[in-house]
């Protein structure tokens, strides 16, 4: 098993596998976003207290956890190019990055838009928010080290360095604002344990509409990480070619 | 290595650049700020502490452009790589010299200008000592913004950008004491969760900075 996993570290490998399964996930994510989404906008009785705006929570929770399951990954893939230098690992984080960003803006907007009736205010300084908050900053100073370092090889290893010391410090920081501030944020809803879960009604589109997510996740990388290794090659072709006419 | 941090300190504080840079940052934030605001001393006691850390945060990562660049490009980098010394040693004596020439000095500095500030002299003695307990985790952190502007060419603050987000949770664990204590609360477990933030980031930070030199270096 393991060694079949590491195969596709192998560019023309993955090439090939990302080429293949790029309409099914494609198919598969709009079936489940479309499913979730509609059912969950049009299918679903109204709050008793917070009326229709309960429907945020279609978007806001798979993006909020896309979020940060996006940022694990990149952890995940920058610690791998660290230990094995495989090249696909960095640029699959690098193509996560901005993808992770934008489900951290948006869970941001969606959390706003919603807090604005139900909390009368957009933005409040409450733990998850806040960290919420550093998360998003984190994102876009990895995303920095991408732009501004102009070799690729040291992009690669100071990103990942930046991904890691991001993690911990991002880790410590959601610590120290959960001691600093009390929140108005609620607690987790869609745990297993717990008798405060949500209502039945809005569990099973909110699972589809999170299973929507993570597939959109996926495909999304899948084809990004695929764009940046052709980019890669061509980089590596021109440089080539400029030896050549030399 | 104390042949290193002597020297890199005689170096600062005689082209002075080194020393009084971050103290005229410091002194210019903490003054820039109530004016601002406008001449309400009680909200300038309220915030004086958290002037006072965001004062030290920008002093201390402001000028890290020129960390190792000299080292880099006269060649001393590749001797000492090439040498006996282990990189991180000499990662380490830079960030010591960081703290002393930037991070002590301004803690001497905070509680004066905390009077300023309409702080207190007895508040602003712990503001100053959560501060020098802080301030070599923030120096270990800009010690690797430094290394990461050693890739920096287009002279911009990206170092400084990229460390920022890092001071946060030092930031949280300064000030909060600071309140905890005007607030008569027990200010002791911050000063020294902040204390074990400091020890596990000079351990571990200079490994992640040799990291970066020697990615430059191959480069």
């Amino acid at each position: 098993m393991a060694t079949r996993f590491w195969k596709f570290a192998n560019p023309h490998h993955f090439g090939k596998l990302v080429a293949a399964s790029t309409p099914v996930l494609w198919s598969f994510s709009f079936l489940f976003l479309m499913t979730g989404l509609l059912w969950g906008f049009f299918f679903t009785p109204d709050d008793f207290r917070q009326g229709s705006t309960v429907k945020i929570i279609f978007v806001h929770v798979p993006s909020a956890l896309m979020a940060i399951n996006c940022w694990l990954m990149m952890l995940v893939s920058s610690i791998i190019w660290m230990v094995r230098r495989h090249r696909i690992s960095i640029l699959a984080a690098k193509a996560a990055a901005p993808v992770g960003l934008s489900f951290t803006l948006v869970a941001l907007i969606s959390g706003g838009l919603w807090g604005q009736p139900m909390w009368g205010t957009f933005w409040a300084w409450d733990p998850r928010l806040t960290s919420f908050l550093i998360l998003f900053l984190h994102y876009i100073t990895y995303q920095l080290t991408w732009i501004y370092i102009a070799d690729k090889e040291s992009a690669a290893n100071i990103s990942s360095l930046v991904c890691l010391v991001g993690s911990v410090f991002a880790l410590l920081s959601r610590y120290a604002i959960n001691l600093w501030n009390q929140g108005l944020h609620q607690g987790a809803t869609l745990s297993l344990d717990q008798e405060t879960n949500i209502h039945n009604a809005y569990y099973i589109p909110l699972v589809i509409c999170i299973l929507g997510f993570v597939l959109l996740f996926i495909t999304l990388v899948l084809v990004r990480t695929r764009t940046e290794i052709i980019h890669n090659q061509i980089e590596l072709l021109e440089k080539h070619g400029r030896k050549h006419n030399a | 290595m104390l042949t290193l941090i002597t020297r890199d300190l005689r170096a600062n504080f005689r082209l002075g650049s080194g020393i009084w840079l971050p103290l005229t940052m410091f002194l210019t934030i903490v003054v820039l700020i109530p004016i601002g605001i406008g001449p309400d001393i009680e909200l300038h006691s309220k915030i004086a502490p958290a002037i006072l850390w965001i004062g030290v945060v920008f002093s201390l990562f402001l000028f890290l452009d020129r960390m190792f660049g000299p080292d880099l490009e006269d060649g001393s980098l590749d001797r000492i790589a090439a040498s006996d010394l282990p990189l991180e040693k000499y990662v380490w004596s830079k960030i010591i010299v960081l703290w002393i020439s930037s991070g002590l000095l301004l803690t001497i500095l905070a509680p004066f200008l905390g009077l300023l500030l309409n702080l207190p002299l007895q508040v602003g003695l712990i503001c100053s000592s959560s501060i020098v307990v802080g301030s070599p985790a923030l120096a270990a952190i800009g010690c690797l913004g430094g290394g990461i502007g050693t890739f920096n060419r287009h002279g911009n603050l990206l170092q400084t950008v990229i460390v920022l987000p890092l001071s946060i949770p030092i930031l949280i664990f300064g000030t909060k004491s600071v309140i905890a204590y005007s607030n008569g609360e027990p200010y002791l477990p911050w000063v020294l969760q902040l204390s074990g933030i400091s020890l596990a980031s000079i351990a571990i930070f200079p490994f992640f900075i040799s990291y970066t030199l020697k990615t430059v270096l191959e480069e």
